[in-house]
């Protein structure tokens, strides 16, 4: 793969400056930080809120903080990686700089995977941020966890941020709009979620891997390599397809 | 040697023909300018030349190797400026031109050397730190050209490298392209015709998407270029006019009016024998000469000539 290296760079350096990678790290710690914490005081933030309320909320678990943590992070995070990778090729196509770079000796394939992989470490890095602030305050607040089957979670939530990445840069280069780009990569990702609910069709969908990832949390044992493997194929897959599409586009 | 060779290089858009059986040869060390209207499809053989497009049909050969898409080596031979470069707007002009260094894998130490020659080439020097983001259209064509040249390629496409230059910039490009042809080939499309004229060494000129014709510029002229002979007269020259019958040398007349004064525009091919003919036929004619001019057609004149369809080969 020519020119892969100097592409891996640039990417890294665009995430950098651009402030792309300072936005999705601050997000997924502020709601990694946010979560325990908001779990720990919710009976304190209600009691100030209203004086003659009575509600009565059991006193949050670890497992829940955690549990609460994956529900809201993958939903920010999806929405995060259709932002900043729906425009990752069909901008640069649109733009010219697509033409620009690969008029050089850089292969198709290089300029692809240089995305998907910048893209990955970014969220992957920003991940990390986010689950040692979200573990280390819920230890610190609710008590001990799990930390293996958090690590595990992190894991799929891993995975399942790939095939985002990977279903979203596959719009990108076959659309020339951002927007129809994100649009439809939503789409995808959110009609997946939703078929997560099927019976045996969801077992297979790539949602299957939070679900999971957060029985693991819970003790479950319950597993669903189905969707792992499905998860590998559609990045795979999409990978693919995407660079077919940009192996034969008129630049 | 030749740097570059077309075969029947055919490409449609949907149904428009972009380009049509293009053959083409390019000498090696020469400057080459690829001459067309708007939409003739020069920017179309440009794309298709250094990969970043494939032909219906046809084939092309740079340095002898083939080209295509997937042929990655052999863009380390080509430098490439296209029509509307663009560019990184958060890259710095220095950021941005190391950055095509190292797509082109030159050693770190290479590509600082580089960066400053290039970069005092086109008079970037002091605004090599600022962002692309900021630099305006001739900056950005500046930049462009010297992120053509980084690799000391072997041959350089330029699409329309002055488009956005000012007149003194436009004297140093063409000024660079020539000194550049000493130890590469460059391969120019224009429509800028003066431009031709003082760099290029041979042209081919298109027009729809079909080769018009091929040469160098001597040739050029010589093969198309009819001078005309422009004589102005005090009254009605339909005289002269009955006898013109039968004068070989003689290609087309037109009579037309300058200033109020009566004037006939003849064109000639034998240029020789019509300056010695011509002023004994218009003595004999009895009219008032005016005024007696012979004028050259410039490349311009033949161009248009070329474009119309009044002379193809």
């Amino acid at each position: 793969m020519s020119g892969l290296g100097a592409l891996i760079k640039k990417e890294f350096k665009e995430q950098i400056k651009t402030y792309r990678l300072l936005i999705i790290a601050v997000v997924f710690l502020v709601f990694g930080l946010a979560t325990p914490l908001m779990l720990k005081y919710l009976p304190q933030i209600i009691k100030l809120a209203g004086e003659n309320i009575v509600i009565d909320i059991p006193p949050a678990s670890a497992v829940q903080a955690l549990t609460e943590y994956a529900d809201t992070i993958i939903q920010v995070g999806v929405l995060l990686v259709v932002l900043t990778a729906m425009g990752a090729i069909s901008g640069e196509v649109y733009k010219g700089t697509a033409a620009m770079v690969l008029s050089k000796p850089v292969s198709r394939a290089s300029f692809i995977f240089a995305k998907l992989f910048a893209l990955s470490t970014s969220f992957i890095a920003a991940l990390i941020l986010a689950s040692a602030a979200c573990y280390g305050y819920t230890v610190i607040l609710l008590g001990e966890a799990n930390f293996s089957a958090f690590m595990a979670l992190n894991g799929l939530l891993i995975l399942f941020f790939m095939v985002a990445i990977s279903v979203t840069l596959l719009f990108s280069s076959v659309f020339r709009s951002h927007l129809a780009a994100g649009g439809l990569a939503l789409v995808v990702l959110i009609g997946q979620a939703v078929m997560v609910n099927i019976p045996r069709l969801g077992d297979y969908m790539p949602a299957g891997l939070v679900s999971w990832g957060i029985g693991l949390l819970s003790g479950e044992e319950a597993s669903a390599w189905g969707a792992l493997r499905i998860s590998l194929a559609v990045i795979v897959a999409c990978l693919y397809l995407t660079w077919l599409r940009m192996r034969n586009k008129e630049l | 040697m030749l740097a570059i060779r077309c075969e029947g290089l055919t490409k449609l858009y949907r149904d428009v023909v972009a380009l049509d059986r293009l053959d083409l040869v390019v000498k090696e060390r020469s400057v080459f300018g690829f001459l067309g209207p708007n939409g003739a499809g020069k920017t179309t053989t440009i794309k298709l030349l250094v990969g970043l497009s494939t032909p219906l049909l046809g084939r092309a050969w740079i340095a002898g190797q083939e080209v295509s898409p997937e042929a990655i080596e052999l863009r380390n031979k080509i430098g490439y400026l296209p029509e509307v470069p663009t560019f990184y707007n958060w890259m710095s002009g220095r950021e941005f031109l190391f950055f095509t260094g190292e797509l082109y894998h030159l050693s770190k130490e290479e590509i600082e050397n580089r960066c400053n020659e290039l970069l005092e080439l086109v008079e970037l020097k002091e605004a090599a730190k600022r962002k692309i983001g900021s630099y305006s259209r001739g900056m950005r064509q500046r930049l462009g050209i010297a992120q053509a040249l980084i690799n000391r390629p072997e041959i350089i496409f330029l699409d329309e490298p002055c488009s956005a230059l000012d007149p003194i910039g436009r004297r140093d490009v063409l000024d660079l392209i020539k000194r550049l042809s000493t130890d590469a080939t460059v391969f120019m499309s224009t429509h800028i015709l003066s431009d031709v004229e003082r760099v290029c060494d041979s042209v081919a000129v298109i027009d729809r998407g079909k080769l018009v014709t091929t040469s160098s510029i001597e040739e050029l002229r010589r093969k198309y270029a009819h001078s005309v002979f422009e004589l102005e007269f005090e009254e009605e020259p339909s005289p002269l006019i009955a006898m013109f019958q039968g004068m070989k040398w003689l290609t087309k007349f037109e009579q037309v009016e300058l200033d109020g004064s009566p004037a006939l525009y003849l064109w000639v091919t034998d240029i020789n024998t019509a300056k010695k003919e011509l002023p004994s036929i218009v003595a004999a004619s009895g009219l008032t000469l005016l005024r007696y001019e012979l004028t050259l057609p410039s490349l311009e004149d033949i161009f248009v000539q070329l474009v119309n369809g009044e002379d193809k080969i």
